[in-house]
């Protein structure tokens, strides 16, 4: 079914809108979260909860891009999870990617005042945009996907050291950046 | 929280740059128990029909391929059938019942890109039509393809997918040119390293091209380009291969390109596609002639090392070949094309002891008659770094490895049969270290060697050969030795090192007169360090040094810029300290026989691997990304 077509059934309030999303985007939703909280009813109990999120958002939103809408309200409440579940018990994996953007903060110390959220992604966007292709692709793929550094190798036929190194250099890249325009977080 | 904030504004990013990462999913949930067969009234006797059924064996054979029998290929397909086999993994029912897990697989990405819109140059005077050399070679006469070439009045820049033209004329030199690298078959999803060679009287840029494609997955293109006129670039002809690109010689005004071929996991034999490399040269894909694959005694990958040999300047296939093995790294010598893949040995003792050794088995393709001859295959412990960790010379193939031993005691539990392992610590053969082989080419066995010469938990950092010395850096974390072998006299292999030394070099180059430049990390990761080593009686000492705290440099050989005669010395490097950004760099050095002096420190673009410099009649042009610097430094 056309995403146009899906987007009109949440706006009827037909809830036949829910199982078509699921069969379309289920397996993407599922690998978002599987990605993050790497445990497969976790990731099962969170697709589910995003259904309803998105049952909830539609109306009043009418997303210009269904999949992109559908995997950022997966990728929100996959992480809300994770830092929930995280007091009991770690996923090393995860933690490792929030090790790592840690690295981008220009300031961790810094006790002023803490930039808008709205700005300092205008401000990742902007960032983006100056980077080549692929660079991009890797620095999405693992910060955004979460996915590991194995799988964006794989995908992209690389090795696994050249995705490590294009990592770091583009998180220095994204920390200097962010620096220069003096923004905190 | 402030990790968290960050986590949470990267969600947030353009829709446009989530979908270009997409990739498709094709996650397999962990299964499920199977649902036990259902029981009818009669329970006995389900019950043994049951057990039966649950016990009888699963046919562990490949598929029958007997009927492709006569046809031209059958006996590469029964070759390929054992080795694309997968297993059921159990070996009856009732395995397969209590087997919980299967394994998530995941697909190659095929999204597609949209298609670049091209791009047009100013005017600018013809191509000169004197060839210039600018790579550092590893072997003299072999010409390997970088990302620059020139001529006597250009020079040609390929900026990721953008081929650039400039014009040399000091610090008025501009770009005059350029044209857009892409495939126009395909839309192709990912572009991988594009490099090309310049033909000798400048007219012609062959680029390779490699890629991944959604309708036909990993793909090379050679695309030759008219340069007669830079600042009207135009395509002239494209061969198409299938496969991954893993290098590429010019040697003799012909053109030998590396690729690997992977066999499809399920194979259709009636398909030549999906189990034959195959070439399309304009007329469609064909595949390789049976009587050109050459197939080892014992292959054990269902994937290809395929040479093909084109003239450089038509393009015309001359020669195509195909090797049942995986390479990874190539080293191509003036006659032959050597393979090497590395694989873990493993051996247990009545005692349970359980040793794990690396080996590499190379094998040698000789190229220079007609066609291709699998000259043989030899085996040595260790691993290899790169290319430059072999070397011919007077039918000896010199190699250095790293060599890497453990032994862990396995134990298995009697009660619920689990085995786990105690890894045997303190043992005197365990851990890293490195070697040095000498294979006689003749018969391709091991004529001399100096095992484990580096102390124990050191790995191979960079090597270097220059006639019938060798120079190999080994180090562990921060601490490096610089050996030096004397290989004249195989009967009798001497070595001195320096000691340990702070730092390590990932790349060795030598000066010649028993100067050794080493280029790597100093006292710090941080810390890039450049130093001078001399050879002297009793040893290997460090002349001098040059250090750049806080810094990042890239290993990428080809992005060192190297002019022995003038002791000039060049690289790309990124330097910040927290709140100090003195960004990134091109730095050029001068060694005057005591000291290392920098000269030149200039802003540039681009990525660190990526940048290249050529020093032309006092002129220091330097190229990263868009940009071109030029220096006049006398």
């Amino acid at each position: 079914m056309e995403d146009s077509r899906i987007i009109e059934l949440y706006w009827e309030r037909d809830e036949r809108a829910i199982s078509q999303t699921e069969k379309k985007y289920g397996k993407y939703c599922h690998s978002i979260a599987l990605g993050i909280l790497r445990n497969e009813l976790d990731a099962e109990e969170c697709v589910n909860d995003v259904y309803l999120r998105v049952w909830e958002s539609i109306p009043p939103h009418r997303p210009d891009r269904l999949p992109s809408f559908i995997g950022k309200i997966t990728r929100n409440v996959s992480i809300n999870r994770y830092i929930r579940n995280r007091a009991q018990k770690r996923n090393g994996f995860t933690e490792v990617i929030f090790d790592e953007v840690a690295e981008i903060i220009p300031d961790p110390q810094s006790a002023s005042d803490a930039m808008d959220d709205q700005i300092l992604s205008d401000a990742i966007n902007a960032f983006l945009a100056t980077l080549p292709k692929r660079t991009r692709i890797i620095f999405v793929r693992r910060y955004w996907y979460m996915s590991t550094v194995a799988d964006i190798a794989d995908t992209l036929g690389l090795s696994e050291s050249n995705v490590k190194v294009t990592l770091l250099r583009t998180r220095k890249k994204l920390r200097a950046y962010l620096l220069k325009e003096g923004i905190n977080v | 929280m402030k990790k968290e904030k960050m986590i949470r504004a990267i969600g947030k990013i353009d829709d446009k740059y989530i979908e270009e990462a997409a990739a498709p999913t094709a996650t397999r949930r962990i299964g499920k128990w199977i649902k036990p067969v259902s029981i009818a009234a009669c329970v006995c006797l389900m019950m043994s029909a049951f057990s039966l059924w649950m016990f009888l064996p699963i046919d562990q054979s490949p598929p029958d391929v007997s009927e492709y029998a006569g046809t031209t290929y059958y006996g590469l397909i029964q070759t390929l059938n054992e080795l694309t086999h997968q297993k059921p993994g159990a070996e009856n029912n009732w395995q397969l019942f209590s087997d919980a897990i299967r394994p998530i697989r995941r697909e190659p990405a095929k999204d597609g890109a949209a298609v670049e819109e091209m791009a047009s140059g100013a005017n600018g005077a013809a191509s000169g039509n004197e060839y210039h050399e600018v790579t550092d070679n590893q072997v003299a006469g072999v010409i390997e393809a970088d990302i620059i070439k020139r001529s006597d009045s250009h020079i040609f820049y390929l900026n990721g997918d953008m081929l650039i033209a400039y014009s040399i004329e000091g610090e008025q030199s501009e770009k005059v040119g350029s044209f857009l690298i892409e495939s126009t078959q395909d839309q192709y999803f990912y572009g991988g390293k594009i490099e090309m060679y310049l033909s000798a009287d400048c007219k012609t840029l062959t680029v390779v091209l490699p890629y991944s494609s959604k309708q036909n997955g990993a793909m090379i293109e050679l695309i030759s380009l008219d340069v007669s006129n830079p600042a009207s670039i135009s395509r002239k002809d494209t061969v198409r291969i299938r496969g991954s690109y893993l290098s590429s010689r010019m040697v003799n005004g012909e053109l030998l390109l590396i690729s690997n071929f992977r066999v499809n996991s399920e194979p259709d034999w009636n398909d030549e596609s999906t189990f034959l490399p195959q070439i399309d040269t304009g007329e469609g894909y064909k595949s390789i002639p049976v009587e050109n694959i050459i197939c080892p005694e014992t292959p054990i990958s269902a994937k290809y090392t395929v040479i093909c040999r084109f003239d450089a300047s038509s393009l015309d296939l001359t020669g195509q070949s195909a090797y049942l093995s995986y390479s990874e790294d190539v080293y191509v010598s003036q006659n032959s094309v050597y393979v090497t893949y590395s694989y873990t040995e493993q051996s247990k003792d009545s005692e349970g002891v359980v040793t794990t050794r690396s080996k590499t088995e190379i094998s040698r393709l000789f190229y220079a008659g007609e066609g291709l001859e699998h000259k043989g295959s030899v085996t040595v412990d260790g691993y290899i770094k790169d290319q430059y960790s072999l070397d011919e010379l007077d039918g000896i193939l010199r190699v250095v490895t790293t060599t890497n031993q453990s032994q862990y005691l396995e134990r298995t539990d009697k009660n619920n049969g689990s085995v786990s392992a105690d890894v045997i610590l303190g043992a005197e053969e365990t851990g890293t270290s490195a070697s040095i082989y000498c294979l006689e080419l003749s018969d391709m066995t091991v004529r001399a060697k100096v095992e484990n010469f580096a102390p124990r938990g050191e790995i191979v950092q960079s090597v270097r050969f220059d006639g019938t010395a060798a120079y190999v850096c080994t180090a562990v974390q921060l601490t490096d030795p610089v050996f030096f072998f004397d290989l004249s006299d195989l009967d009798n292999i001497t070595y001195k090192d320096t000691g340990t030394i702070e730092g390590f070099s990932s790349s060795l180059i030598n000066l010649g007169e028993g100067y050794l430049l080493g280029i790597g990390v100093g006292e710090s990761r941080s810390t890039v360090k450049v130093e001078i080593y001399e050879e002297g009686k009793d040893g290997v000492e460090s002349v001098c040094k040059y250090e750049y705290p806080y810094s990042d440099y890239s290993t990428e050989y080809k992005a060192y810029f190297i002019d022995r005669e003038n002791n000039l010395f060049g690289f790309g490097i990124y330097q910040s300290s927290g709140r100090v950004d003195n960004g990134q760099r091109y730095v050029l050095l001068h060694f005057d026989g005591y000291k290392l002096n920098q000269i030149v420190s200039e802003e540039l673009g681009g990525w660190l691997e990526a940048h290249r410099a050529v020093y032309i009649d006092g002129y220091f042009y330097m190229l990263g990304g868009e940009d071109l610097v030029v220096k006049k430094i006398g």
